[in-house]
């Protein structure tokens, strides 16, 4: 009797003790600066599993389609160590992005583990306003979009135009390579419109970029 | 040694055990370096209380969570806005939205920033007026003050 | 009965150690533990951050009591009300379906019910366990 009670009390002081996850990770957070030309960017969690079992790694989901992620195998042996690569895509994105990787283990204490990414993607260049309207039967003047270059190579505005002929757009140069303003204006706000209006760089060479602004008659 | 039972002479210890600890309390409330303030945050700038929204007439709400997120259930009639879709999910909430029309951004709670950035983006770049975001976001629409629709909403 | 005495005492300063530690923790960051008591939702504000202050006295010097072995009867039922406290806020949080820790910038995951109220139960049996051995060590030894 004394002795079941003894073991007991160990066993409980031991299990209590040891309240620690399995998988100890190198880093939990990962902080990237993207460059202009650069269509991924990769990193590196890596983990030990410093537990006495075995650990299976299960589901890996991360917070957006942009973040990709890719695991060599599943089971990791007491003292083996693994690690999990994340690829991010800059796609469209720009300024400061933060992702979060899910990842999913038999490991009955840590639950789901939490990764962050961060990556903060430079912007080639601002657009304000990226929308414009007017309400029908008011006003119809013109509105000015602001086109600013953030980078810092000069980037040309080759082409300005509109999807719709009632809603024209004007492209005014201001320093080139710098600084450039779109003029919008309709031809009448009798009626509900709307147009989308492209505006084409000479930037990147290879794939220039073209943005879009929004107009429309409400 | 007293037993259980015998609570009265229990009262005085365990009632100077727990009165102890509050001198220590009161001097860590007064010279602790990191400080505590004493009433809930105030709303910040452009946030917004759903009482304070359920007063409102013209609003246009817009979902700053994942796409599973929102089709496991979302405010009737929510657009979906985040950063990552951003050039996808724009167009359509400009064709949507009516001049007039209140813009109330919401994401899963109190803590998380994407209603915020998404608010941000939407009055400083895309230059709409009238753009707030919810406090608690979808932890207190979820309790039904509002028309809800979803997969997991019945 | 040596063993018994042995096991007590190693029961007491680990689980003493583990309350002391704690209070600790808790008293080093008093936002981050009001972040924690606000998730609960179960506090009004003015309560929380009472309890923000308070609590972390009380396990410390619970914790010590029980390493030290003073004043045992009392910490042991405060420390074993504190657990039921706990426990039952953990339930109701559960039950509630809240994530009581923010996956946002900083927490490690979440919240992973069953081993929290798994872990509270042992600490629970851990108290009860130093209580029973103590009486029974102290019935044969007044």
């Amino acid at each position: 009797m004394k002795l079941f009670w003894t073991t007991l009390a160990v066993f409980v002081l031991a299990y209590t003790a040891t309240s620690q996850a399995q998988l100890v990770w190198e880093q939990k957070h990962l902080s990237f600066k993207a460059k202009v030309d650069e269509p991924t960017l990769a990193g590196v969690y890596r983990f030990t599993n410093r537990g006495d079992y075995p650990v299976t790694i299960g589901e890996i989901k991360s917070s957006c389609g942009c973040t990709t992620t890719e695991l060599s195998k599943r089971d990791y042996a007491p003292g083996e160590t693994g690690e999990i690569k994340a690829v991010f895509t800059v796609g469209n994105l720009s300024g400061l992005q933060r992702k979060e990787i899910t990842v999913h283990t038999d490991d009955p204490r840590a639950g789901k583990v939490n990764l962050k990414l961060e990556v903060d993607i430079p912007g080639l260049l601002q657009i304000t306003p990226r929308f414009v309207f007017w309400k029908t039967g008011k006003s119809s003047r013109e509105r000015k979009v602001m086109i600013d270059v953030t980078h810092d190579q000069p980037i040309h505005i080759t082409e300005v135009t509109s999807t719709s002929s009632r809603i024209t757009a004007e492209l005014k140069t201001i320093e080139a390579g710098k600084k450039y303003e779109v003029w919008v204006k309709p031809e009448n706000v009798d009626s509900l419109g709307k147009a989308t209006i492209s505006i084409k760089t000479d930037y990147p060479e290879d794939v220039p970029k073209t943005y879009k602004v929004y107009a429309a008659i409400k | 040694m007293p037993r259980l039972s015998n609570l009265r002479v229990w009262v005085r210890p365990v009632a100077v055990l727990l009165l102890l600890p509050v001198l220590p309390a009161l001097a860590a409330s007064l010279f602790h370096p990191v400080s505590v303030s004493w009433s809930p945050a105030k709303l910040a700038p452009g946030e917004v209380t759903l009482e304070d929204v359920l007063k409102w007439e013209n609003i246009l709400w817009v979902d700053a969570r994942s796409q599973t997120s929102f089709d496991a259930g979302h405010v009737s009639g929510a657009m979906r806005l985040t950063e990552t879709e951003w050039e996808a999910g724009l167009p359509p909430l400009l064709d949507v939205w009516q001049p007039d029309q209140k813009i109330v951004v919401y994401c899963a709670s109190i803590s998380c920033q994407s209603s915020h950035k998404v608010a941000k983006r939407i009055r400083n770049e895309v230059g709409l007026p009238e753009v707030y975001v919810l406090k608690r976001g979808w932890e207190v629409l979820k309790q039904g003050m509002v028309s809800l629709e979803g997969a997991d909403i019945p | 009965m040596k063993l018994k005495k042995s096991a007590v005492f190693v029961l007491r300063i680990g689980i003493g150690a583990l309350f002391l530690y704690a209070g600790v923790i808790k008293a080093w960051s008093p936002d981050d533990f009001l972040k924690d008591v606000l998730s609960y939702q179960l506090l009004p504000y003015s309560v929380a951050v009472m309890t923000v202050w308070y609590l972390p006295y009380l396990e410390i010097l619970c914790g010590l009591s029980l390493m030290l072995g003073r004043q045992l009867k009392e910490s042991l039922l405060v420390l074993a009300g504190l657990m039921a406290v706990f426990l039952m806020a953990i339930a109701i949080s559960w039950a509630r379906d809240l994530d009581i820790t923010c996956g946002c910038f900083g927490g490690s995951g979440e919240a992973n019910y069953p081993w929290l109220i798994f872990r509270d139960l042992l600490i629970g049996m851990g108290l009860f366990l130093i209580w029973r051995m103590d009486a029974l060590a102290d019935r044969n030894h007044p």
